[in-house]
């Protein structure tokens, strides 16, 4: 069936509006009044939007719908195999999801030293002074440029924190810029 | 009054005053170049400095870094395709797919050119408009405020393509997911799941980001290549589009005048003014076929509208003391800090003053166009870097971009879920546009709405500014679809075997 993905995300927001609407029933009149006022019509609109999709893959394919919305990143280049661009898609998701993990463990300082170079010379497969030259300009970014110059509060990480420690990297670095203070 | 309007712009060239305006440009420069660090947090951090300056030299200060913000958060935009600012986001749809096709000179050029215009025309509408806007601000109440801003969603949801549906649902689901978090009235959880990090609601910053930049690095790993696609010799292209504002300087000045009354109107916001510009550039255009793929006039609208309303936000901001937006908001503390009390006395005894405020916005952004001209060649050549050594750096900005925005990890989950969204509205063919604006819009909605009905019931339906801005949404979204199918029928007609 054409269109299945558009069947199926129909059905997603068919669902979890249908969902906010009967959930939002359950509060006060003066809390529920907006989310039911737009609920009802967004939730409307779904169901029209569903039924579209559906009407669109039971029709025979002699009608071509016209050009989705203008997007930046909608404009395709040169044709990729789908299994590769499966599999890079799947590679980028992981890493930002490996990102999102180091920061929090490590804080933004001490995992921009960290997961710039991992990414660099593993994945990306950067020589080692390219990846750490270009980690250590990430950290000098927060370190001076937002944590000194701007004041910006960078917590420690969630390990440091754990370990009852500050920023692993204040220890080398701190006294190192007292003697500039 | 013309001795004030020159008083002002003397104080401006006084030494101190000029070296904390060029202070502020740089800081502003930084901020706006930055993601998630918006003008507001960064007027904000910088209250604390203020205390020791006389007026002049604090909003010297202030203005400065506010009014380059949106300017250099376009230079994110283009390139990336990562707004800077919420203001400028709506610079990507033509602005980055410029950059794409090796264009990313012209783009900044036009940009930063159109943005100079709009913060003039702007700024100088603060110097004239203060007695004549008075009654019409005045005039506009909760169901006009409600009116506009379905106005604005309805705007966007235009715009996408031949599937309007999926707009104004995008717009919908916007405003839906702007109801999460505690009730401003009642202080109950709505849709939090019992999570502390979601009471005070879905992150701006951190959804923008996640649905804007990350469809952005998925498309760059998977392509393998640099931001831009066609690779030219020298980064040329800047003064085209410093050109370009003028070949269009109907559009760029229309847009201005767009973002000039959205700034005005208290708490409708700068980005539904370069959303709203972005619409009028593509409908006042015959030949829509290059908007989205890279047109410049999809640049100039929005660059002209976000500058402008910083002038005009000021106006509300000290003849009524009602802040034009988030950062006039902090700005009312400046006034607070400094002694002076908005209102009728900044409009006489303060006169010189209010006029200097004129004078900071078009010297600061005249400062930061030129300075940036000098310097785009070099910022332009970044997106010809190849894509595996800009991902960690734009991993980085993202991520910081949600968690400066709220000062917690939890940002980080929207961005990446955002992202996921993002990822998935792009595939198939789903505006994103529409669903940022109602998160932007969605309290202002709710309040105005909720006002609306208390006092008026649903007669306040039949306002004539609510029922003319309900009827231009309604022609906005009908029209286009009219005009196609009585260009089909005619086709028809003239030849019934088609």
């Amino acid at each position: 069936m054409r269109n299945r993905t558009d069947i199926v995300i129909g059905v997603l927001l068919v669902t979890l509006l249908s969902w906010a609407v009967w959930e939002a029933q359950q509060w006060p009149a003066r809390t529920r009044f907006f989310p039911l006022a737009i609920g009802y019509p967004v939730l409307a609109m779904s169901v029209m939007h569903l039924a579209y999709s559906l009407w669109l893959g039971l029709r025979p394919l002699t009608f071509e719908r016209g050009p989705a919305a203008p997007d930046p990143v909608a404009d395709a280049g040169p044709p990729l195999a789908p299994a590769l661009v499966r599999r890079r898609t799947l590679e980028i998701s992981f890493w930002a999801v490996a990102f999102a993990v180091g920061l929090y463990l490590l804080g933004f300082k001490v995992g921009g030293l960290v997961m710039p170079t991992i990414f660099l010379r593993f994945q990306a497969h950067e020589t080692w002074l390219t990846s750490l030259l270009y980690s250590l300009g990430v950290y000098v970014f927060f370190k001076i440029g937002l944590e000194e110059a701007l004041s910006f509060p960078l917590p420690a990480g969630q390990i440091a924190y754990g370990l009852g420690l500050y920023s692993f990297d204040s220890y080398l670095m701190d006294p190192v810029l007292n003697l500039f203070r | 009054m013309l001795e004030a309007f020159i008083t002002g712009l003397l104080q401006v060239f006084d030494q101190t005053t000029f070296l904390l305006m060029v202070i502020g440009i740089f800081l502003g420069f930084i901020v706006g170049i930055l993601p998630g660090i918006g003008s507001p947090g960064a007027v904000a951090l910088m209250l604390p400095f203020i205390f020791e300056m006389d007026p002049v030299q604090a909003f010297a200060f202030l203005l400065g870094m506010y009014a380059v913000t949106g300017t250099t958060g376009d230079i994110t935009s283009i390139l990336f395709g990562v707004p800077g600012e919420v203001v400028s986001t709506a610079t990507i749809i033509d602005g980055h797919p410029m950059a794409k096709k090796g264009e990313a000179g012209r783009a900044l050029g036009a940009a930063l050119m159109s943005s100079l215009v709009g913060a003039i025309v702007g700024a100088f509408s603060l110097a004239l408009a203060i007695p004549i806007v008075t009654p019409l601000v005045l005039s506009f109440k909760s169901p006009e405020f409600f009116s506009l801003a379905i106005l604005g969603i309805c705007f966007l949801a235009a715009l996408s393509g031949d599937n309007k549906l999926k707009g104004v649902l995008a717009g919908g689901l916007g405003l839906v997911l702007s109801t999460v978090g505690l009730d401003y009235q009642e202080n109950i959880e709505r849709y939090t799941f019992g999570l502390v990090n979601l009471w005070e609601g879905v992150g701006l910053i951190a959804a923008a980001v996640g649905l804007f930049a990350v469809p952005e690095i998925v498309e760059l790993w998977v392509k393998g290549s640099a931001i831009a696609e066609t690779k030219v010799g020298k980064l040329g292209g800047v003064w085209q589009g410093v050109k370009d504002t003028f070949v269009h300087i109907g559009i760029t000045v229309r847009c201005s005048m767009i973002g000039t009354f959205f700034g005005l109107v208290p708490g409708v916001s700068a980005a539904l003014s370069q959303w709203v510009s972005y619409a009028h550039a593509v409908q006042s255009t015959r030949d829509k076929s290059g908007f989205g793929k890279g047109d410049v006039r999809g640049v100039l609208g929005p660059g002209a509208a976000n500058n402008s309303g910083i002038g005009a936000a000021m106006i509300p901001t000290v003849a009524f003391g009602v802040p034009g937006s988030a950062t006039t908001a902090i700005l009312l503390g400046a006034f607070i800090i400094q002694g002076l009390q908005p209102g009728p006395k900044m409009l006489t005894e303060h006169l010189a003053l209010t006029f200097s405020f004129v004078w900071l916005i078009v010297i600061s952004n005249i400062i930061t166009v030129a300075l940036c001209l000098l310097f785009l060649n070099h910022l332009a050549k970044i997106t010809q870097v190849r894509g595996s050594l800009l991902i960690p750096s734009l991993f980085m900005l993202i991520f910081l971009a949600g968690f400066a925005n709220t000062g917690s990890y939890f940002a980080m989950t929207t961005t990446l879920v955002f992202g996921v969204m993002g990822v998935i509205m792009v595939n198939h063919g789903w505006p994103r546009p529409p669903l940022v604006l109602g998160l932007v819009l969605g309290s202002l909605v709710e309040r105005n709405l909720f006002i609306s009905y208390e006092i008026y019931g649903l007669w306040f339906l039949t306002r004539p500014i609510v029922m003319v801005t309900f009827g231009v949404a309604l022609v906005v979204i009908f029209l286009p679809g009219l005009q196609d199918w009585m260009a089909k029928r005619a086709k028809l007609q003239e030849d019934p075997g088609a």
